[in-house]
């Protein structure tokens, strides 16, 4: 037992990494099917949107970055479905220079033509607005200033969508993805308190303890990852790949626990050896 | 160059542009300051758009200076052609195709940058588990607190948890809901003032990292 200690204080770290690759490839090929509670935050954030008037104004900042895109897609995937599933206009930039691609990406996979909506009158994509917290506020003051044209090269004032819209007056809500743990603060600095816009979050499990601080009062509600993905899923019944992906995260935090575990019995019985040496 | 072009000039432009922007922000709503702060935030966001630009030239610099130092059989120059040819090829199918919303740029974006920022991204959760390994011990009481946090926290965010044992549904909940939003909404004010003070500092032109940069440059 005392030899398995010492080894297990100096083992390998490749064999830490070949235990996880397991632990990770079986919910996925034989998938568990876990239950899945609801949270508030969850239930608030399909609550916000379900209870939009007819014809209200979505704005969608994309944030997400292409290293986070797995982490924040199916999430963001459910909220498109829900939003076209409503009579409710969206608009869309990106303060993320892999914003555009993966916004495309997304909405090719929702397809918001199969819901109805038509590009231009219902729905209009802009591109990158770089600077950051800057370009989020600068969209919020005036959009024509920051964006002359729809990512396709369409001139703003030639999109029918665009025709009553320029700032963050003529918005009802704003939907943030970012995966930056602070980033949040730039919706809730330049579109909640100025303008009093609610604002919902979709983030990575990561950034949840930051976004958690704004919420309820800030921010309306939040998405914390694909654990929120999942829970959007059951609570709108939109089938989506959130529960896949929870799913394979099950078994890959196992692992980590494991070892810390491990990790703390080589430690004490290093430490308690010395001390009794002593 | 001389200190008034080093240091006055930019110091006296932020001053100009952080006071609108402050009283258009603190001031009941007014057009003309709502103008001026949109004429200036649009401003900044072209000027943030030149910044990639010259990204792309000090990347193209750098490595450009490499190969030549180096020569292109060595590792270092092997690696600084490959940097420089998914540059030269992103830019030309954008430049040729009409920009980053085109199938074209996707297509590329999508099988060359998507699957290595995924892979780089998974390698750090290995790595994050090795290093859990290693240095969540629990030498101390707020290492403790961290560690039990942490874990019941984690737990809570994945299925499994909740499946096994129940209450640690209720029990992540509460570490997110209470020591967390307390402990975040501490630093965030925290945060808060410290910008404040910086930005004062930089107003006065007393702010020393500004003065740092004049002087190196």
């Amino acid at each position: 037992m005392s030899d398995f200690l010492s080894k297990l204080d100096r083992i390998d770290r490749r064999w830490l990494y070949a235990f996880t690759i397991i632990l990770v490839i079986i919910p996925i090929v034989s998938p568990l099917g876990l239950p899945v509670k609801v949270s508030k935050p969850t239930r608030d954030f399909y609550n916000v949107i379900s209870s939009l008037p007819e014809g209200s104004v979505v704005v969608y900042e994309e944030g997400s970055i292409s290293g986070q895109y797995d982490v924040t897609r199916a999430a963001c995937l459910a909220t498109f479905k829900l939003i076209f599933s409503y009579p409710v206009k969206f608009i869309a930039f990106c303060d993320s220079a892999d914003g555009p691609v993966l916004l495309k990406d997304m909405l090719s996979m929702v397809d918001p033509e199969s819901y109805g909506k038509e590009y231009g009158e219902d729905y209009v994509i802009f591109g990158l607005a770089p600077g950051g917290e800057t370009a989020t506020a600068s969209f919020a003051t005036d959009i024509r200033k920051t964006y002359s044209t729809d990512l396709y090269g369409t001139p703003i004032d030639e999109i029918p969508l665009m025709s009553e819209i320029n700032s963050a007056e003529n918005v009802d809500l704003i939907i943030q993805v970012f995966v930056g743990c602070y980033n949040c603060d730039w919706v809730v600095r330049q579109w909640v308190v100025p303008y009093n816009t609610k604002y919902l979050g979709i983030t990575s499990e990561c950034c949840t303890p930051m976004i958690a601080a704004y919420y309820p009062a800030s921010c309306k509600a939040y998405l914390p990852g694909t654990i929120g993905a999942t829970e959007m899923e059951i609570l709108a019944r939109l089938p989506g790949e959130g529960a896949t992906v929870s799913d394979a995260k099950n078994l890959g935090l196992i692992p980590m626990i494991l070892f810390i575990i491990l990790g703390n019995i080589a430690y004490f019985r290093k430490r308690f050896g010395k001390e009794e040496e002593k | 160059m001389s200190i008034t072009i080093k240091s006055l000039i930019p110091t006296l432009i932020t001053t100009i542009v952080a006071i609108f922007i402050i009283v258009e922000y603190f001031a009941p709503p007014n057009a003309i300051l709502g103008e001026i702060k949109g004429s200036f935030t649009s401003w900044a966001v072209i000027i943030a758009s030149f910044t990639i630009i010259l990204g792309a030239l000090y990347l193209v610099r750098f490595h450009g200076l490499k190969i030549i130092k180096e020569g292109l059989g060595s590792q270092e120059g092997f690696f600084s052609s490959i940097t420089l040819f998914i540059l030269v090829l992103f830019v030309s199918v954008g430049l040729a195709f009409g920009g980053t919303g085109t199938s074209q740029y996707n297509l590329i974006y999508m099988n060359i940058m998507k699957p290595i920022a995924s892979i780089t991204r998974g390698i750090c959760f290995f790595y994050c588990i090795s290093a859990a390994y290693r240095a969540f011990k629990l030498e101390s009481w707020e290492a403790t607190s961290m560690l039990v946090a942490g874990v019941l926290y984690s737990l809570r965010q994945i299925p499994i948890g909740p499946a096994v044992w129940s209450p640690i549904e209720s029990i992540g909940d509460w570490i997110l809901a209470y020591p967390n939003v307390g402990a975040t909404r501490g630093g965030i004010v925290a945060t808060a003032f410290g910008s404040i003070i910086i930005a004062l500092r930089t107003l006065y032109n007393k702010e020393l990292s500004v003065k740092l940069v004049s002087e190196v440059e």
